[in-house]
């Protein structure tokens, strides 16, 4: 029996531990369902949903660069519909705990996406309001107050689950896009999503992706994941999902110290399928060590 | 619990300029491995290189419950992979994707193979042995070709240079041999252009064909979609597959060839 509680409270949804998984990297939970438990994960975000199914963007689609690697899917998804007849009974069925990630090209299509997400059995929707790696929906909601603000507004007057801002590291001041977030009715704020990033082959002179430009992740963001992690925790009264690069359990200590209540682990899955889970007991093995008696204490804790 | 293993290096030397020929010890994966799956291999020590690196099984070695595979030295994971020694500890996950199509239906299949592209066809010219034809094509330097022949006994060999068996494209040979031999299968992996060529072919003298895909690869287990392909729907329009969990080993009427 662990003397650590693990359970972190956010926005009113008890999670067992602090651990879930960075959406758009681990699919809709099938396939590393097969290496281990999903019960086990705080929660399971799943890939980015839209209100049709999207074909994604050309290859090719990563490329390693140092520390890190970028990615250009285009939220190749099979549309929210899908994912509630077929991919969400599923995991629902391993007894994971599921979150939503939704991107709209409208604010009328995010909430027509909530609509039906309300009825479902999600535990909390993600909004995706900058995913760097899709070009048309007009507006790239993330970048502006007034429009996370009123994103943000018009999705909860539609919810009646709580509603996770993701918010995009490509803007000049995060805090303000954090506070207009909150300001909205938003419940938490998750970030960092992944740094807009290209590459190029000098031998074809040729960007290396096919969508010329992509989101860079891994070890190399995680300085300025953790940075805007701590700016936007000491500013927001709402809880903060701290991710960027975490690759193991003291990446992930970092980012509660620094104000996160619950971490999201991505671009780690790739390297090692069991990272999550390792992350669990390496989270509960530091608060043992330094005396903590639950995972909320450490929340901040930075001295 | 599922998840990567510590394998250890058996023999890991140079087979050919820039070609590796890797042998790791594992009664259990010797097993299960099909031809045509890859391994999904931890290539730097610590950290980076962040991202492992799939590479095709070769065959296997039953006897010494060992799995060989042949790769190529083409950046810095490859380059940590080729300094490996005997007895070093390697990350490995896998196998993962499918195999070929192992057919005991099949009488006559063809086998082609194009550069490194060779090095996945090995343990399928062991399983259709004298029920194959094997076709291995090369820039200049040959490689792998005493164990494709100690499996099948029909091995034919082209050399772009000309230096050693046909002067030519490997294609060339299958063209001529598909249309004096009915063939119930072809197999076929290498470059893109090839692979393209192969494919043509084979729809041209209506005769089915499975290809082994190649695209950079991030998670290796069909999660995070990076590794896609363009291949036709249901209904012929196109969509994006998973090289990793879809295939590698795609039939070739799947495949989009001009996107």
């Amino acid at each position: 029996m662990s003397s650590v509680d693990m359970s972190v409270n956010i926005a009113g949804l008890k999670l067992k531990n602090p651990v879930m998984t960075a959406s758009g990297t681990f699919g809709f939970g099938e396939e590393y369902g097969e290496y281990y438990d999903l019960k086990r994960l705080g929660a399971v975000v799943v890939k980015g949903l839209t209100l049709k199914p999207r074909k994604g963007n050309p290859p090719p689609r990563t490329v390693e660069t140092p520390a890190g690697m970028l990615n250009s899917v285009g939220l190749q998804n099979p549309g929210v519909d899908f994912f509630l007849e077929k991919e969400l009974p599923r995991l629902l069925n391993r007894g994971a705990c599921v979150i939503a990630n939704i991107s709209g090209a409208s604010v009328d299509e995010y909430c027509l996406m909530m609509e039906r997400l309300s009825e479902s059995g999600v535990a909390a929707v993600e909004l995706n309001l900058s995913c760097p790696n899709v070009k048309e929906g007009g507006i790239a909601f993330g970048i502006k107050p007034d429009l996370v603000y009123e994103v943000t507004r018009r999705v909860k007057e539609c919810s009646q689950k709580p509603v996770i801002v993701k918010l995009s590291p490509n803007v000049t001041d995060i805090v303000e896009i954090a506070l207009a977030a909150a300001e909205g009715g938003g419940d938490a704020v998750s970030l960092i999503n992944t740094l807009l990033a290209m590459d190029i082959d000098i031998n074809t002179r040729k960007p290396v992706l096919g969508n010329t430009y992509g989101g860079l992740s891994g070890p190399a963001v995680k300085p300025v994941a953790l940075r805007m992690v701590h700016q936007v925790a000491g500013a927001v009264d709402i809880p903060v999902i701290g991710m960027g690069g975490i690759l193991d359990w003291r990446d992930a200590v970092q980012f509660i110290l620094a104000g996160a209540k619950a971490v999201a682990v991505g671009t780690a899955n790739f390297v090692n399928p069991l990272a999550p889970v390792e992350i669990i007991e390496g989270i509960e093995g530091y608060a043992i060590k330094q005396g903590f008696t639950s995972v909320e204490d450490m929340v901040g804790a930075l001295l | 619990m599922k998840g990567p293993k510590v394998l250890q290096v058996v023999e890991n030397k140079p087979i050919a300029a820039g070609i590796y020929r890797l042998e790791l010890y594992h009664p259990a994966l010797c097993e299960g491995v099909l031809p045509g799956q890859f391994f999904h291999i931890k290539c730097g020590g610590d950290k980076f290189p962040l991202l492992r690196r799939p590479i095709s099984l070769s065959y296997t070695k039953r006897k010494e419950d060992a799995v060989v595979l042949v790769y190529r030295v083409q950046g810095q994971g490859t380059e940590y992979l080729s300094s490996r020694k005997p007895g070093d500890p390697l990350d490995v996950l896998g196998p993962l994707g499918s195999g070929f199509e192992v057919n005991g239906q099949y009488e006559r299949v063809a086998i082609v193979g194009g550069g490194i592209g060779i090095a996945p066809l090995v343990e399928l010219a062991g399983i259709y042995g004298d029920r194959a034809a094997v076709f291995a094509g090369f820039k200049d330097e040959t490689f792998l070709l005493k164990e494709l022949q100690e499996r099948s006994p029909d091995v034919r060999v082209a050399t772009e240079d000309g230096s050693v068996g046909y002067g030519g494209f490997v294609t060339d040979l299958l063209l001529k041999h598909i249309k004096e031999q009915r063939l119930d299968m072809v197999f076929a992996c290498g470059p893109r252009p090839m692979l393209k060529t192969v494919a043509r072919i084979c729809r041209e003298n209506s005769v089915g064909c499975q290809v082994s895909l190649e695209q950079r690869m991030a998670c290796g287990v069909g999660a995070c979609l990076g590794c896609s392909c363009a291949t036709k729907d249901k209904d012929g329009g196109l969509q994006y597959s998973r090289v990793c969990k879809d295939g590698p080993v795609f039939n070739s009427e799947e495949v989009c060839w001009d996107e």
